[in-house]
């Protein structure tokens, strides 16, 4: 599929009334059902994000009043809990060891609930209740519906393998959503986005939604395999993704006594590129707070991400280099 | 305070208090307690971790004080 020719074609501004723009205004539209399709929703409800962690202000805000409750939980992104840090009446929901919300229903309150967690693969089991209902479904993508009584809705395009630098927001028209961002106009996001990713977007996601059809069983299989080849062959680990996965391409481990980042730069030196939850890691100087709120363990913390594309040799050879590094890591 | 020993992993980055507690309580009979000072922020969730683990006991005292507690030989 070449990209550089929808470009071309969706360079000029759709708002325009020329005929390109109105030819372009028609791409989108498709874009749009097609994308809204795969998530369960109605196209109308679906906005274009050119930030996507605008989002999260836009779901939240636009439902809360002042005064009003927020409920947010312990596992939430770091965009989350800024929100609730910065609101007067917040409260933070615990997990449990399985990371699944301890939710203390409030009918009156905004609650952001996190439908799948991005670093354990953690979905939450239970059906939200509250007043209002934001939903992260950046983790969770065109996985999973989501729940029945959703106000508002976030996606990331790179879910499903989409371009990077486009979300999607959706708006239930029950919902008491109005825009919290100051606006002289009912638009519901601030700017135009690009034509261009939008397309690849909607490219993306019907050629995974037909992917995964095909893949889930094998992503499973692999899951499976990785953990239990670590878990026979490697002392003291803390698996933080359930026992039954119920989103099989993640994988995140704790290895006792390593060093996350030493782990991370080892597995590269071998071709292996993962990420980790771990303090001892030059992006954060914080441990993971997803696995600190599970009570798990932080240190020498590896998270796998399963593609579609993955082959036998690749698992093999990922899983010697995992024991190896390990291992030279405790020496 | 009784005269518990000190495992002083001040200024030590993770997982080194952890590997440090481990090292120290390997030795050491069933019961014996000890405080492990560190400043670490992976701490306070690692050495809980650990306990659990390796089925020991632990305690956060202070921010960067922890009582330790040799219950098995892990």
């Amino acid at each position: 599929m070449a990209i550089a020719p929808i470009f071309e074609q969706a360079w000029p501004g759709y708002s325009k009334l020329s005929p390109e723009a109105r030819g372009l205004a028609i791409l989108r539209n498709e874009a749009l059902a097609t994308i809204a399709g795969h998530l369960g929703i109605e196209p109308e409800w679906l906005h274009v994000l050119g930030e996507t962690n605008l989002g999260f202000y836009l779901g939240i805000q636009g439902l809360l009043s002042p005064t009003q409750l927020l409920q947010v939980s312990a596992v939430d992104r770091q965009e989350v809990l800024a929100i609730a840090d910065s609101h007067s009446h917040s409260e933070i929901l615990s997990v449990s060891h399985e990371g699944q919300i301890l939710h203390n229903l409030n009918q009156e309150a905004v609650l952001a609930w996190q439908l799948g967690n991005g670093e354990t693969g953690v979905v939450q089991q239970s059906a939200p209740t509250a007043k209002s209902i934001f939903v992260d479904a950046t983790a969770t993508g065109a996985r999973l519906a989501l729940p029945t009584n959703w106000s508002t809705a976030l996606w990331d395009s790179r879910n499903w393998a989409g371009p990077e630098g486009i979300g999607f927001f959706a708006v239930h028209p029950n919902s008491d959503w109005r825009n919290p961002l100051p606006h002289n106009d009912n638009r519901t996001v601030p700017g135009e986005s690009s034509t261009g990713l939008l397309i690849a977007s909607a490219l993306a996601i019907d050629s995974w939604v037909a992917d995964e059809k095909i893949q889930a069983d094998m992503i499973l299989q692999v899951h499976r395999r990785i953990r239990g080849y670590i878990s026979e062959r490697i002392s003291d680990v803390d698996f933080a993704t359930p026992e039954n996965p119920t989103m099989p391409h993640l994988l995140s481990m704790s290895f006792l006594y390593v060093d996350g980042e030493q782990l991370l730069n080892a597995l590269l030196a071998k071709g292996f590129a993962v990420d980790s939850g771990s303090a001892c890691n030059a992006a954060n100087l914080e441990p993971s707070h997803v696995l600190a709120a599970m009570g798990k363990l932080t240190q020498g913390n590896i998270r796998l991400t399963i593609h579609h594309t993955v082959t036998p040799e690749e698992v093999d050879g990922l899983l010697v280099a995992i024991e190896e590094c390990v291992a030279a890591l405790r020496d | 305070m009784t005269d518990r020993p000190v495992i002083d992993s001040l200024g030590t980055r993770c997982p080194q208090p952890i590997i440090d507690t481990a090292r120290f309580l390997r030795d050491q009979p069933i019961g014996t307690e000890a405080i492990l000072l560190a400043d670490d922020p992976a701490t306070a969730p690692d050495i809980s971790a650990w306990a659990r683990m390796t089925h020991n006991h632990s305690e956060q005292l202070e921010p960067m004080k922890f009582l330790v507690r040799k219950e098995s030989d892990y």
